[in-house]
């Protein structure tokens, strides 16, 4: 890994870092790995979209264990990135169903459904 | 409809925690970049002071002052301490961040570390927390690699290091000076007040403590400048505060809100309103030290200042709903209980004191109690709190005198009626079974643990109330809503 | 009923406290500085979580080698709820009795664990398979309340639930 010595280097890890980002296509699913979704099931979950990932009823998409977003009633949540920088906060997933619904979600770029709790959960305070 | 506006919580849920470049691909260690390589810790510090930031765990002091004044201390040696032993019960807000942005709170540590001089931190971390220190940990690794961590980061001569010390199960070990007992491997027992942690802290040296809330605040701040964040919340309390909300609400979680929110806002626009449609009772916030506080004041603007004012306090965060069917002499006993429990035992006010408000309000719940137990109650409080040591003793009465304040009836309805209207205190409700609506289906028979049901198939059935042991087993059995307390 | 055990008796396997030593060995304390003493919870900790618990010869070996009176070490364990100088039960169950927990019904969850397996919070069953402790706040408060068997959390637990969980630590025994 490359050291960080000052803000020029800094700003090349970070600029690097960003210009992969944009060339990923993929869309991301983020599923929420704190205590809570742990407890709710969130491993099943993980475990449920990997196999759909492997077996290609998923494509491209890339699988991430984040933290909470704090909807612990609806837990497990995912949030859904779509490659046009959007997004949407699914919950109370079942992992019978979850590869079905995320399937549904991911082509359809729908925005709406039962499983919606909120849109493009961003924050701009990072973003200047 | 109120908006979250997420600044502690940026990055929980939307980066992967235990990978430092998704961190820095959200400006991750930017400020740290900043702080060291363009400001000086004046600066910063005065920054810090601008944006008027005030302490996320409890006690909302000021912490650029606080910075400001661990600086000035003169030695060879400072500490900067994270406290993230979240004692509050059913609080979880620290938790959140260390499982979803472990960086952020690194990042503000280290930049603590250039304001006030010192190259060791500490993050002092509940041990029943596994997966929060593991993921601590991992991002300790990771920062090392980068250079953000370790001797002269960034080619200055500033070098700084951070460990984790674990917690061990003990309520006390919040409190600052017991904390650092505690790192020190001692006992948790508080010491008094002068000298500050700023003078005299961790190994008798100047020592920087701030809660983990506190610190996920410090880069957005250098990053977008003290205005900025002076953009959000009130006057005297800027910015955002996250709460945890559980108990009786619908949307159990984590928001967060700007300050000045009003309670109403928090609890039935973000929160989604009480559970099953019950009635709203009140709200407990501050955790065992605080109060809780009743529809009346549901439109009080959450600060600070106007939480004190209603005899409650911020506390860290933790919002326990409570509805029709709490009652609230327990809710009182509960709190108490736990202060009881956590006591340090070191000095009588709290260790004794706190034993005899437990067996009163036993009494009351029991229906024990005589006429001037609530003058006695009160006395006693207030003795508690001005002659504890520490602040878990002298903040053990308020849930007691918060209840008593604004559930005056209850309180008295159990004394003077031997009534819980809540169905809660057992010794004082009794079971039975209204004969219009049994049709003697004898499930609550074959349910009784102490089988005190009495009554043939297809009749009426009967509660012997002398065997009764008031288990509410009839009750939650009963198809047909025959059986109810009074 | 709990079990009485003399800890005087216990044997302490030599592999564990050949891992507990490496343990300490890497920490490279500095025994002549009053600050040894703060490597003393962590490695409490990592004791407990070799031996289960920390009977009384093992505090006897940490206060040698830490070099710490064998009366501090014990005063820190008997003030710290987490250490425990007497064995649990291979199964803890651990029920939590946080604020948010408690409103939700935690307590009734509590005796019902107690009812079925016939011993308070605190004690461990004769066969040594199960303790119960009552449990302050774990984080979770969102699936109050909150049930903790080992490591695994479960949530939103109700009291029918309580036999299902048991079974779950049978099966779990079945596997190992
Ligand atoms: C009994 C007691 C328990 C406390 N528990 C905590 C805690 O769990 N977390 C915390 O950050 N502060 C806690 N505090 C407050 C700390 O003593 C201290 O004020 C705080 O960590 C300072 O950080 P801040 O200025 O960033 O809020 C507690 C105080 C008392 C009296
Ligand atoms: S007030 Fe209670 S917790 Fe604080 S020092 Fe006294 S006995 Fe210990
Ligand atoms: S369960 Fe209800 S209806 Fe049936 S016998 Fe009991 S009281 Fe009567
Ligand atoms: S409350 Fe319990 S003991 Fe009393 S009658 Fe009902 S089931 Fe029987
Ligand atoms: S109160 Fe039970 S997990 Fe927090």
């Amino acid at each position: 890994m490359k050291k960080i010595t000052d803000m020029k280097s800094y700003l090349e890890v970070k600029n690097e870092l960003s210009e992969i980002k944009k060339q990923n296509t993929n869309s991301k699913i983020l599923i929420g790995y704190g205590t809570c979704g742990i407890a709710a099931g969130a491993g099943e979950i993980y475990e449920a979209l990997e196999e759909s990932i492997i077996s290609g009823e998923i494509l491209n998409c890339e699988l991430v264990k984040v933290g909470c977003v704090g909807y612990c009633h609806a837990e497990p949540t995912i949030e859904l990135q779509y490659p046009d920088g959007t997004s949407v906060l699914l919950g109370n997933l079942h992992p019978h169903t979850v590869p079905e619904v995320v399937a549904g979600y991911l082509s359809n770029f729908k925005k709406k459904g039962k499983h919606v709790l909120e849109k493009n959960v961003t924050c701009d305070v990072t973003k200047v | 409809m109120i908006e979250q506006v997420r600044i502690v919580l940026r990055n929980s849920g939307l980066i992967n925690p235990e990978d430092i470049d998704d961190y820095i691909s959200v400006r991750g260690y930017e400020a740290l970049v900043k702080c060291l390589t363009e400001s000086s810790p004046e600066d910063i510090i005065q920054t810090v002071k601008a944006s008027g930031l005030r302490g996320r765990g409890g006690g909302g002091f000021p912490t650029g002052i606080k910075w400001e004044v661990t600086a000035a201390s003169e030695s060879d040696e400072k500490f900067v301490i994270c406290n993230a032993d979240e004692g509050d019960p059913g609080a979880f807000m620290d938790r959140a961040v260390l499982e979803g942005d472990p960086h952020s709170v690194m990042e503000a540590m280290t930049i603590a570390g250039y304001c006030i001089g010192s190259s060791k931190g500490i993050i002092y971390i509940r041990a029943e927390y596994p997966l929060a220190i593991e993921r601590l940990n991992t991002a300790i690794a990771q920062s090392y690699e980068y250079g953000f961590l370790g001797e002269n980061i960034f080619g200055t001569d500033f070098s700084f290091d951070i460990e984790l010390k674990f917690g061990a199960g003990a309520f006390v070990c919040g409190e600052e000076t017991s904390l650092i007992k505690s790192v020190e491997g001692k006992r948790g027992e508080p010491v008094v007040k002068p000298p500050y942690p700023a003078e005299s802290g961790l190994w008798g040296k100047p020592t920087l403590v701030n809660n983990v809330e506190t610190y996920a605040n410090i880069s957005p701040i250098i990053l977008n400048g003290a205005q900025w964040f002076r953009s959000f919340g009130d006057e005297k309390s800027p910015g955002t505060k996250v709460f945890a909300l559980a108990g009786k609400v619908n949307k159990v979680g984590l928001v967060e809100v700007p300050m000045g929110t009003t309670l109403r806002q928090v609890i039935f626009e973000v929160g989604g309103g009480i559970k099953n449609g019950k009635e709203f009772k009140a709200v407990q916030t501050g955790g065992p030290s605080g109060g809780c506080i009743t529809s009346e004041n549901l439109d009080t603007p959450i600060t600070y200042d106007n939480l004190k004012a209603i005899d409650s306090m911020m506390g860290s965060g933790g919002m326990i709903v409570l509805d029709e069917d709490d009652c609230m002499v327990n809710v009182a006993k509960f709190y108490l209980e736990f202060s009881l429990d956590e006591s340090c035992g070191k000095c009588t006010p709290c260790r004794i004191g706190n034993t005899r408000l437990w067996e009163m309000l036993d009494d009351i719940t029991k229906g024990r109690a005589d006429d001037n137990t609530m003058e006695k109650l009160e006395v006693l409080c207030n003795t508690i709190k001005k002659s504890a040591l520490c602040g878990l003793g002298q903040a053990s009465p308020n849930p007691v005198l918060s209840t008593m304040k604004y559930f005056r009836d209850e309180y008295l309805e159990h004394i003077n009626d031997k009534k819980c209207r809540a169905g809660v205190c057992k010794a004082l409700i009794d079971y039975a079974i209204n004969p219009d609506k049994c049709i003697g289906c004898t499930l609550c028979a074959r349910n009784c643990p102490v089988m005190c049901i009495h009554g043939e198939p297809k009749k009426t059935h009967v509660i012997d109330q002398d065997k009764c042991i008031k288990c509410g087993s009839c009750l939650s059995s009963c198809k047909f809503g025959a059986v109810y307390y009074s | 009923m709990a079990t009485e055990t003399d800890t005087r008796e216990i044997h302490i396997p030599a592999n564990l406290l050949d891992e507990l030593d490496r343990y300490i060995g890497d920490l490279k304390i500095d025994l002549n500085s009053e600050r040894r003493k703060g490597y003393l919870i962590q490695i409490l900790h990592k004791a407990q979580s070799l031996f289960g618990f920390l009977p009384e010869p093992l505090q006897i070996i940490i206060s040698q080698k830490l070099n710490i009176s064998h009366a501090e070490i014990s005063g820190v364990i008997s003030f710290y709820n987490y250490f425990t100088a007497t064995p649990k039960g291979r199964y803890r169950i651990s029920v939590c009795m946080g604020t948010a927990c408690f409103v939700k019904g935690g307590e009734k969850l509590l005796e019902e664990f107690e009812k079925f397996l016939e011993i308070k919070a605190g004690e461990v069953t004769p066969d040594g398979k199960y303790s119960i402790d009552a449990l302050r706040c774990i984080g979770a408060c969102g699936l109050a309340p909150v049930v903790m068997i080992n490591d695994k959390i479960y949530g939103n637990v109700t009291v029918k639930q309580v036999g299902d969980i048991i079974e779950d630590c049978l099966l779990m025994e079945a596997e190992a």
